[in-house]
């Protein structure tokens, strides 16, 4: 008989009757999709391929976030923010090269060909329906984010909070604010995968919130949130949301 | 004659969890006929392909690598052993 590995919880538990998830990278594996776009670009750009793949993650996600933000207000296309991230990673590595389209177009392609849900998230979800109130908080463009809520089969939920559409974007309290009011709740427990965003965001707003760090990064502050390494076992997730006490 | 419709992940559970899924075709078939011939034995997926008769907006369908949105849609014409792939459009998060 194999043994259930339960991940570490470095925090107490607390009661929730509501829970809010972030959607990029917490309930949908953005970064797993990612990593294959990023190995299609390696194949572009085989100079990239002496560079570690979580390497070139973490300078893909500190470019994509430097881009992210200017696509939310429209100072920048889609289009044009894949290509300057491109751009970017290229000069990171002193790579001057003209098959820059042609990388973007490659992780474009690999990474809308890998979609998936963080492991755990369905038998997560229909763990808690009927059991908690069900909401999502996130960043993004109202089509994309609805979209990808559809397409994965998240729906319905109690609350959907989507930056685009609230007019505040995460951490500002007022976003976390509207899901509450969505909820019909006081409170409720906000899980996300960013520290800044998601914990610093719900913390600031009253709330209690669980870090989903699922690439070992080192937690800025025990103090603030409990932290868990990824969904599975769901029945770990549950006992700290303590659902079975409700 | 069949073509090869090859499915992504998260809809994989409507087709027994089958990455591709031959779908038996006539002659003069279009993707409309392909979908409903995945819909006959895996229903369910057609709602997740098409809304009002069009496909829906996030869902992008390729026929040997070509987009059907450059072609002529649901009424793109398939051949005996095509390769249909089914990609979401799925982007952005921080």
């Amino acid at each position: 008989m194999v043994e259930a590995v339960y991940q570490p919880i470095k925090k107490g538990t607390f009661v929730s009757t509501a829970v809010l998830f972030d959607l990029d990278d917490t309930l949908i594996d953005l970064q797993y999709a990612r990593r294959h776009g990023l190995r299609a670009v390696q194949e572009i750009l085989p100079e990239l391929k002496r560079v570690p793949l979580e390497e070139l993650e973490l300078v893909h996600d500190e470019e994509l976030k430097a881009n992210y933000m200017r696509t939310l207000d429209d100072s920048l296309s889609d289009e044009e923010a894949r290509l300057e991230h491109m751009c970017a990673i290229c000069r990171r590595y002193g790579l001057e090269t003209n098959r820059v389209a042609d990388a973007a177009d490659a992780y474009v392609r690999e990474q809308q060909s890998n979609p998936r849900l963080v492991p755990g998230v369905e038998e997560l979800f229909e763990a808690l329906r009927g059991r908690m109130k069900i909401g999502v908080v996130t960043n993004g463009r109202s089509r994309y984010q609805r979209d990808k809520l559809e397409f994965f089969d998240l729906l319905p939920l109690e609350a959907v909070a989507i930056s685009e559409e609230v007019g505040a974007v995460k951490p500002d309290p007022e976003i976390f604010r509207y899901a509450l009011a969505e909820l019909g709740e006081q409170k409720a427990t906000m899980i996300g995968d960013s520290w800044e965003h998601d914990v610093l965001g719900a913390t600031g707003s009253g709330m209690d919130a669980i870090w989903l760090n699922r690439y070992g990064r080192p937690c800025p502050d025990p103090s603030l949130a409990v932290e868990i390494a990824g969904f599975e076992p769901v029945e770990n997730i549950l006992q700290t949301l303590k659902t079975t006490s409700q | 004659m069949a073509v090869t419709v090859h499915i992504p992940g998260p809809l994989q559970k409507l087709t027994n969890n089958q990455e591709a899924v031959e779908v038996e075709i006539t002659d003069a078939a279009s993707i409309e006929d392909v979908i409903n011939g995945l819909e006959n034995v895996h229903p369910g997926i057609k709602n997740k392909l098409v809304e009002n008769g069009e496909i829906r907006g996030y869902i992008n369908i390729f026929v040997n690598e070509e987009d059907i949105k450059f072609m002529k849609g649901m009424e793109t014409h398939v051949e005996e052993g095509d390769s249909v792939n089914i990609v979401p459009s799925i982007a952005g998060g921080v």
